[in-house]
């Protein structure tokens, strides 16, 4: 029980540092696992990867409203918006978004109660066939298109996306894998720090926009908002919804409400956008809890680790029992709620932490950020396998981009998107085609 | 001025960040291929967590990165899969690295089923039917195979991993899937999924014996083999390899045909042929 208490505040912690620092995706979690593996029981690791799973959701979005710097990658959908709200709209917006977060985590997990003890959850597994994927797939980018200024421009940059993106199709034909020996050293975060994070940064150092004074006096002027459980509860039910989608789900969740949401509303929007990511980052565990079925990369790194325990998923999640009658999956449920009740807590805790942070960051943003920009490099690189001259030469090309961009005012989501959509598009097409017209 | 300092401190920063992040551990266990998850990561970190001196897990990039990685080490193991190797040969990279009999550590099998969701009553042999299996397998060729020989109309839908073919089959998006034993045996017990046919010849249910195929005894071929020089490092990962606890492990992951002792030319030469085999079969 000692070293259970122990996983559960490691786990807390864990939890927090990956979503608010940024760089780490929810995945990181399970990998730092690996080398203790062998020392940690199956209830440890579930354990430290929920804790992971769930407060990368929370704290992703708090590194993104007050830094501008993606926890997360579900948060970039509104990082330009940020621009157009005061230090104190986003401020009262940390405290919205936690709310919404906990809601959604809430709803979702009663869902999964309501599906495990009404036996439902083979009906579910229907939700993720691949009409339901390129239906919302298909939403997705059409929404991500329609809703910026220059659509054309948009479409092509989403397309460019789509063509560089990594694909793992091995039926694909040779010159996909041909190119992409040298494409793959583009990381989605080499793309991210290339065309969204440096060229801002080298703006914010060499030509600053002038800044509000009263930004830095947030103790005297916060004010907050009456919670928008509207925009929360909208966020949850799309957010539970696609959270079955196999992949990026909790990323389609984000930028599927955001877009759902009058475009005028940007506090509605990302509230809202913020409910399903976390309520999608629940539901999504439903396939793999009940089914054994992994669908997002996370559930597969964790997946491969039951494997090495000798665990049978999702036989031996019913099957054992830990304590008093309790069974793994049942444990699974509480641990879901202590933590998603613990981050909510600490969400709205953290944000004196933040303010701090944010009056220490002004007058040395230039240092704070080459900090943050090699610090993002070392992380991305440490997980993600390059050749490092290739993944530099990319990311300076892509910055070049990226200031042009700038400069016209052109939005990077689609192209950021498109490239992270890319593999799902080429796999949902290509299957959508063979399964029905071939 | 103040850009070029910040390039420069940054630059200094990043080669220092990267530099005290190499591992010193005195082994180094690989799994040369792509993709970085799933059944073989699996088995390579299976093998590492039984070695009882340090060790660091590498992962690279791709096959060609894995390969150069073992050109400037030493004390290496690693691991490769014959579908890897095969895919790779189909794109022009040559992913297998020479080595001598003796570098060999042990060599194992992993067979497949051909699993239904139950009460799916389609006749396959009269009616169209769409099987998933991992892209990774030479799924068109094997369909191919199934329609020319038995005048069947199988369409492959090669899906992400083995995974993926289970919810492929759930879902009702194919029909029929190929999947490796080792992901589908606990969904066979839990009832979820049903096997009609394996490619285990042992097996009564063997595909031989009900459809002419070139390679009914399809498998997953894997070998384990060592670069180093130091005889502690070798008898290290040798005593490993033989030990009973790890054995069973690999059997209770679903493999067979293990032999990790008295391994000659002719388990090379055996690699090799199924690697050609399958390419002039199913990839040509």
């Amino acid at each position: 029980m000692l070293e259970l208490a122990i996983i559960l505040v490691l786990g807390l912690v864990t939890g927090i540092l990956v979503g608010l620092l940024p760089g780490l995706p929810a995945y990181v979690g399970p990998l730092i696992l690996f080398p203790f593996i062998q020392d940690m029981t199956v209830e440890q690791i579930l354990t430290f990867w929920l804790a992971c799973q769930i407060g990368s959701q929370y704290f992703g979005s708090v590194a993104a409203i007050l830094l501008k710097v993606p926890g997360e990658a579900s948060s970039i959908v509104f990082i330009e918006d940020l621009n157009k709200l005061t230090m104190n709209d986003r401020y009262d917006l940390v405290r919205q978004t936690a709310w919404g977060s906990t809601i959604g985590s809430l709803i979702s997990l009663s869902l999964l109660l309501l599906v495990f003890y009404f036996g439902l959850s083979e009906h579910l597994i229907k939700l993720t066939n691949i009409n339901t994927k390129l239906t919302v797939l298909s939403i997705l980018a059409v929404t991500l298109i329609y809703f910026t200024k220059h659509r054309l421009i948009s479409a092509g940059l989403f397309a460019v996306g789509l063509f560089f993106s990594e694909k793992s199709n091995q039926t694909l034909p040779n010159w996909v894998f041909d190119m992409q020996t040298y494409t793959s050293d583009i990381t989605v975060f080499s793309l991210i720090l290339g065309v969204m994070i440096i060229p801002e940064f080298l703006q914010e150092t060499f030509a600053p926009i002038e800044k509000d004074p009263m930004d830095l006096r947030l103790d005297k002027q916060k004010t907050q908002s009456k919670l928008d459980i509207k925009s929360m509860l909208r966020g949850t039910w799309l957010g539970s919804l696609i959270g079955f989608i196999p992949g990026p789900s909790t990323i389609l969740a984000s930028v599927f409400t955001y877009n759902a949401q009058n475009k005028d509303d940007i506090k509605k929007r990302i509230i809202s956008s913020e409910a399903a990511n976390n309520s999608a980052a629940v539901t999504s565990l439903l396939p793999f809890l009940f089914i054994g079925l992994p669908i997002t990369l996370s559930e597969m790194i964790v997946s491969d680790i039951m494997h090495t325990k000798f665990f049978i998923m999702p036989n031996d999640l019913t099957n054992g029992s830990i304590f008093n009658g309790v069974s793994i999956i049942e444990f699974c449920f509480i641990i879901v709620g202590i933590y998603t009740l613990l981050y909510h807590v600490l969400a709205q805790r953290f944000l004196g932490f933040y303010e701090r942070l944010m009056e220490l960051a002004y007058g040395k943003l230039s240092w704070i950020y080459l900090l943050l920009v090699v610090y993002l490099i070392n992380i991305d690189t440490q997980f993600n396998p390059v050749y490092m001259p290739r993944y530099l030469i990319f990311m300076a090309m892509l910055t070049g981009l990226g200031m042009w961009m700038l400069k016209k005012r052109i939005s990077a989501l689609p192209l950021v998107f498109g490239f992270i959509l890319g593999d799902v598009f080429a796999w949902t097409i290509f299957n959508f085609y063979r399964i029905n017209f071939y | 001025m103040k850009f070029a300092s910040m390039l420069v401190t940054a630059f200094a920063l990043l080669v220092g960040a990267i530099s005290t992040a190499s591992a010193d551990e005195k082994i180094k266990v690989m799994y040369i291929g792509v993709p970085q998850v799933g059944p073989s990561v699996v088995h390579a970190q299976n093998f590492a967590k039984q070695l009882k001196t340090p060790y660091t897990f590498i992962s690279q990039k791709d096959c060609a990165a894995s390969m150069d990685y073992l050109k400037d080490n030493t004390d290496v193991v690693y691991l490769l899969s014959s579908t890897n190797s095969m895919t790779q040969k189909k794109h022009g990279i040559d992913c297998t690295p020479k080595f001598a009999p003796s570098d060999i550590v042990y060599v194992a099998d992993n067979y497949f089923h051909l699993c239904r969701k139950p009460g799916n009553k389609k006749d396959i042999l009269r009616e169209r039917f769409t099987i998933a299996g991992a892209s990774v397998l030479p799924l068109m060729g094997i369909a191919n195979d199934y329609n020319i020989q038995n005048g069947m109309s199988m369409i492959a839908v090669p899906v992400q991993s083995s995974d993926q073919v289970i919810t492929s089959i759930l879902n009702e998006d194919v029909d029929y899937g190929m999947i490796i034993t080792t992901a589908a045996d606990p969904q066979v017990a839990a009832g979820k999924l049903e096997c009609p046919y394996t490619t285990n010849p042992k097996a009564e249910n063997y595909v031989g014996k009900k459809f002419r195929l070139a390679m009914p005894d399809y498998k997953i071929r894997w070998l384990m083999a060592i670069k180093s020089g130091d005889p502690a490092v070798r008898s290290e990962i040798t005593k490993t390899a033989q030990s009973k606890d790890y054995t069973d492990s690999l059997t209770k992951l679903g493999y067979v045909n293990i032999r990790n002792t008295n391994l000659d030319q002719s388990d090379i030469d055996r690699w090799n042929t199924w690697i050609d085999d399958n390419l002039k079969t199913y990839l040509k």
